[in-house]
């Protein structure tokens, strides 16, 4: 199986955390969880799951993760496969934005931040990033920003 | 709909072992579906 799409399927934490750590699909490349309620703990077993050593894109739209949950992105180790991170429509806020500068995200071409509750901080901090050199697409609309 | 029952089911069928690409959108799977 390498792609798999339970988008919009009620799934909170609990779901998330099985799909993480007692998973076998190990040749996962694509996961879709758009549209669940998975909040802080899920997003962080997701991250730092080790049993998808090819994923490439991770799709976790319109879910609840917010500030302390993205913090986890600076302990993950495990994301060097990914290409696609999509997290649009959560509340990654304005320090949000400074836990996805992190070398376990280096390979990172796209990257979608829309619907996150930043504001020009939050861009400022993502401005300041040496790790996303190879992002190519950045989306940050539907966001908090002024002039 | 889909549920935790028969998607059981569907993944231990044996056409199902040669599937690379699942879509399961807008069902009911819940946790219980993940395990």
């Amino acid at each position: 199986m390498k792609c798999i799409d339970v988008s919009s399927n009620e799934i909170t934490h609990e779901g998330a955390i099985t799909i993480a750590e007692k998973s076998v699909l190990k040749n996962l490349e694509v996961l879709d969880l758009r549209n669940n309620k998975i909040s802080n703990s899920g997003f962080q077993s997701i991250i730092n799951s080790t049993l998808y050593p090819k994923i490439r894109d991770v799709r976790l739209d319109i879910n609840k993760v917010q500030e302390v949950g993205a913090k986890q992105l600076t302990y993950s180790c495990n994301l060097e496969t990914l290409e696609k991170l999509s997290i649009r429509g959560n509340h990654f806020g304005e320090k949000g934005c400074l836990f996805v500068q992190v070398y376990a995200l280096r390979n990172l071409m796209v990257l979608n931040m829309s619907r996150n509750d930043i504001k020009d901080e939050g861009v400022a901090n993502l401005a300041g990033a040496s790790y996303l050199r190879n992002l190519t697409k950045l989306y940050i609309d539907d966001n908090n920003l002024t002039a | 709909m889909l549920n935790f029952r028969n998607l059981n089911s569907l993944t231990k069928s044996n056409f199902a072992q040669q599937i690379t690409k699942l879509k399961l959108p807008r069902n009911n799977l819940g946790d219980w579906g993940m395990a």
